[in-house]
């Protein structure tokens, strides 16, 4: 009977109801759904580097051979190692991609997942291919690729097309974001493809350790190998750029995935808190009686409890069939941009079945302190309705504002101190709202303003020149004064009993490319000392007057500077150091690239021009980037208007709902319905108000949230411009008059002839 | 004549067909300025359809209804509500205060719609309820809240102040008090005023009473002596 009696009620209060379905779901909905989706890219990639026997350690150094290779093999712990080659070469195809040969004679270690054509054979004699590369230049298994190498060429046949899982992040340097195939490839090549006289002197040895990687286990392989002078750095996993990005790419989608449907949940309960509130208040009497009756509080309390109860679970469950395979697939397709993964599917996960409980014990508790609050009394107390709350004057009145505003705006002020409930749902869900269109549109403005600040502000060439070592300025342009000339290279620092690999640029003299420090005011480059931008001064902590002490790749001298400035830039983390400088500690600038304005000056008969990149070429990637995050922000947006306009809906027919008989009575006193309107409409912009300053300051929190969980190697500060504030306040208004439009059907109906009957 | 309302064969009836049903059935009256009239009947004679009707909230289904000389009966919607607003001052059985606001703002109410309105001071005072300005309905007694509400109706110096069982929430003392401010201010001010009630005690206070059954006037009576409410027993 009890049961009928709920499915009537609910039916009496649809609004409401309704409204607490739809959040309950919603909050399951991307609860789950972001849950199973980051769950699912741990599982999948956690079996991609399971199959594939992804290396644990990664030594790297030089012309390493089967000497190295058997002292690695005779540690302890050690169950496998693999000496690899990698090597950058020009692939002969428009663009002049750069393709990173992966040369090796075993397939023990980090093996390629092979997609199409015959199985990787460590012996063979062609090479297999990176399939987005492979696909982005139109070729195919069977066809014929050539490379060149230092003014030499090669041709093989394409046995294969791979997936390699040291290449998620299909990228040839942290510059590059994107996997661009007319960049950036990468391919495996078995040694004995490559006749070498005097052997391929290998720079990798890929370590396969037993259990797990014992971390005394890096520092014995460096100093073991270190003797040899030929081991330069020992990476692991949790080191290795792709590997590295892919993890914080999962722990930025976590950190979403937690914070994301917690506003959800709040405004459930909020909302399951003042409906019930209400329809208890309002079944009082029928309480008192189902009390003389003799039906048990207990049981008087479950029928109350169970609506919380049978809506928490209809909307969670509902949330969890459809949140992790839509959200999931939606969020794959942008990521699939990105990462190269074998498989991209969902996982859910016991934690995420678990919010269903979460969502129904929610609601079920509010229900629950709703009813016992009003069953505390005895039975005689409880038949009778409750006396009218005593509305005060509150400490507002006190002030002299309060005498000159407006009749409608002192009612709306008493009406919300009054329902603190209600009040704090509507705050809730309306700084919810703002904090989301913030948050998107403070992600994009970060993201445009890191691209102006990289591409306008600190890069002022607009052509880059690579250069092999024969190269001179004259031999390359027709006016040699109007470039920069750059050496780029990577240098190992030592941070304390470690080592670090870190890109050094060294610049000569020009003005191609600006500095900035930590409150973006230029710096000069200093003629003496090193710049350290502010991610790597983070991560060996240190600052400015501390002493640098670094090696060049393959000696073992070390050379030292001092730390003269820290400077920021996005994407050009490491140490900067200006020739003069350079030559101050004893070495010599050995220049990679140039500069330059205009691409007009480089002679048509320039020697020894490697490759030449324009700017906006690169800027053109980054701009997909950008693309793809457009899916983030309609998602945001398309969940801001949602909850939105759920609370909202929500507020004004609870209010409509409590103030009947109040308008009702306005209406007999000769109150147009226009001028009602008014009165409804302020107190749902106050609150809109109050609610919407609450979220820009949440958003841009949550702004700061993602862009330092970026990357290591990414210095994204967060940004959102004054006009897009603006603009979400005002989305948020719009919202909410939208909202307020929709209620005012309401009004209309207003019986007031009811008015004039006694308080039920 | 100085008729202020005037009936001619005023009907309301309800729903169609065989269903219809007559609340109120060729009803005709002519209330003058300043008379103070009761309106008596039992429950479903009506009542509350002619209080309706009077009070703006609702149209008859045929007949006339004039409001001076204006024909109320044919009146729109926006000018039923500017009727109620500046001509109609409304008292409740049940007070309908606004919880949250005072008495001083709840007189102040009128003055949001109504341009004529008096100071609310002044008629809070009139009401003798100058001493609980800033309080809040839940703060008072039925009867002072009764006649906050009175002092609401006023407020807009309304031509007919309506009541409806202005004493039906309240104990018999507390009812004389009201009833005897009612006669006061139509004695005083000359104000016209309609007491709609089922309480025959009533009849013995108003200058005229109309009998209402069955939807149709069964007696219209002029009392010459009527008798101060502070004599009725009850």
């Amino acid at each position: 009977m009890l049961l009928k009696k709920m499915f009537r009620d609910m039916r009496a209060a649809k609004v409401q109801f309704v409204s607490i379905f739809i959040l309950a779901f919603l909050g399951v909905f991307v609860f789950s759904g972001m849950r199973a989706q980051w769950e699912g890219m741990r599982e999948n990639v956690d079996s991609y580097y399971q199959d594939t026997n992804l290396a644990d350690l990664f030594v790297m150094g030089v012309s390493f051979g089967g000497e190295e290779l058997a002292a690695v093999e005779a540690l302890n712990n050690v169950s496998t190692a693999q000496l690899r080659l990698e090597l950058d070469v020009i692939a002969d195809l428009e663009n002049e991609p750069t393709l990173r040969l992966l040369i090796s004679d075993r397939n023990d270690v980090s093996q390629p997942m092979v997609v199409a054509g015959a199985a990787y054979d460590p012996n063979g004699k062609g090479i297999w291919l990176d399939r987005a590369f492979a696909e982005g230049n139109e070729l195919e298994v069977g066809e014929v690729i050539e490379l060149s190498y230092e003014g030499m060429t090669f041709e093989f046949v394409i046995e294969g097309l791979i997936l390699h899982p040291e290449f998620v992040h299909n990228v040839k340097d942290a510059k590059q974001l994107v996997t661009d195939p007319s960049i950036f490839g990468y391919a495996c090549l078995p040694s004995a493809a490559l006749s070498i006289p005097g052997g391929i002197p290998y720079s990798h040895i890929l370590v396969d350790v037993d259990d797990q990687v014992d971390p005394n286990e890096q520092k014995n392989l460096e100093t073991l190998l270190s003797e040899g002078s030929k081991v330069f750095h020992v990476m692991t996993r949790e080191t290795h750029p792709s590997i590295d990005v892919f993890e914080s790419e999962i722990a930025q989608n976590r950190e979403m995935g937690n914070l994301f449907p917690l506003v959800f949940f709040f405004v459930a309960a909020l909302s399951m808190m003042t409906t019930m509130t209400r329809l208890v208040l309002a079944q009082r009497t029928l309480i008192g009686t189902l009390m003389g009756m003799g039906f048990s509080r207990r049981k008087i309390v479950a029928h109350y409890v169970s609506y919380g109860l049978w809506i928490g679970l209809a909307g969670g469950v509902l949330g969890l069939m459809t949140g992790p395979a839509l959200i999931s697939a939606l969020l794959y397709s942008f990521q699939e941009v990105f990462y190269s993964l074998p498989e991209w599917s969902s996982y859910v996960s016991p934690i995420s079945i678990s919010s269903v409980a979460v969502v129904v014990f929610i609601c079920a508790g509010a229900g629950y302190f709703a009813c016992i609050r009003e069953m505390r009394d005895l039975p005689a107390a409880v038949l009778r309705p409750k006396a009218p709350k005593v509305s005060k004057h509150t400490v507002v009145e006190k002030s002299k504002i309060w005498h000159r505003l407006s009749f409608s705006v002192k009612w709306s002020i008493r009406d919300i101190l009054r329902s603190k409930a209600r009040t704090m749902m509507a705050i809730a869900g309306v700084s919810g709202c703002t904090l989301m269109l913030v948050w998107g549109i403070g992600l994009y403005d970060s993201m445009i303003a890191s691209q102006t600040w990289y591409f306008e502000d600190l890069q002022r060439y607009s052509s880059k020149v690579y250069v092999d070592s024969s190269a001179t300025p004259e031999a390359i342009f027709e006016q040699p004064a109007k470039m920069q000339a750059v050496d780029e290279r990577t240098v190992s620092v030592r941070d304390g009993e470690k080592r670090q690999m870190l890109p050094m640029r060294i610049f000569g003299e020009g003005n191609m490319e600006h500095f900035e420090d930590k409150n973006g005011k230029p710096l000069t480059l200093p003629e003496e000392g090193m710049l350290v931008s502010l991610k790597t001064a983070e991560l060996l902590n240190i600052g400015v007057g501390d002493k640098v002490s670094f090696r060049l790749l393959g000696e073992e001298k070390d050379y030292e500077s001092y730390v003269s400035s820290i400077n920021r830039s996005p994407f050009d983390q490491g140490i900067v150091m200006s020739e003069d400088a350079f030559e101050a500690i004893g070495l010599e600038m050995n220049t990679s690239a140039y500069l330059l304005s205009d691409r007009e000056i480089v002679r048509e008969d320039a020697k020894g021009i490697v490759d030449i990149k324009d700017k906006e070429f690169i800027k053109d990637s980054y701009g997909q980037m950008l693309e793809s995050l457009n899916m983030i922000i309609i998602v945001l947006f398309l969940a801001a208007v949602l909850l939105g306009v759920v609370v909202l809906y929500n507020l004004g027919s609870l209010s409509y709902a409590e103030r009947i008989r109040e308008l009702a009575t306005l209406r007999v006193l000769g109150y147009p319905l226009p001028h009602i309107r008014k009165l409804l409409r302020v107190q749902t912009l106050l609150l809109t108000a109050i609610g919407s300053l609450a979220g820009v300051p949440l958003g841009i929190f949550f702004i700061r949230l993602i862009t330092e969980s970026i990357s290591e190697n990414i210095d994204f500060p967060s940004y959102i411009a004054p006009v897009s504030v603006i603009l979400c306040v005002a989305g948020t208004f719009v919202v909410a008059l939208t909202v307020d439009g929709l209620l005012s059907g309401k009004t209309k109906r207003i019986d007031m002839v009811g008015a004039l009957k006694a308080v039920e | 004549m100085n008729s202020l309302i005037s009936f001619e064969k005023v009907s309301r009836e309800y729903g169609s067909g065989d269903s219809k049903v007559f609340a109120l059935r060729d009803i005709s009256f002519d209330i003058r300025k300043g008379e103070f009239v009761v309106i008596l009947g039992p429950s479903g004679a009506g009542k509350s359809t002619l209080l309706n009707i009077l009070g703006g909230m609702d149209q008859a289904s045929s007949g006339r209804v004039c409001f001076g000389d204006e024909i109320v009966s044919e009146y729109n919607d926006s000018q039923l509500t500017s009727y109620r607003a500046k001509r109609i001052g409304f008292v409740f059985q049940f007070y309908n205060l606004i919880p949250n606001l005072t008495a001083y703002e709840n007189v102040s109410l009128t003055r949001e719609i109504n341009d004529t309105s008096l100071d609310p001071d002044m008629t809070l005072s009139d009401v003798g309820l100058e001493g609980r300005r800033d309080h809040f309905p839940a703060q008072m007694s039925g009867g002072e809240q009764q006649r906050v509400a009175i002092a609401r109706a006023l407020n807009k110096s309304p031509e007919l102040l309506l009541c409806d069982e202005p004493t039906g929430a309240l104990d018999s003392e507390t009812g004389v008090h009201i009833l005897s401010l009612l006669q006061r201010l139509s004695a005083e001010q000359g104000r016209t005023v309609i007491v709609v009630t089922h309480n025959s005690k009533l009849t013995q206070l108003a200058g005229r009473v109309i009998y209402l059954r069955d939807g149709q006037i069964e007696k219209d009576e002029i009392n010459d002596h009527p008798i101060d409410a502070k004599e009725v027993r009850w």
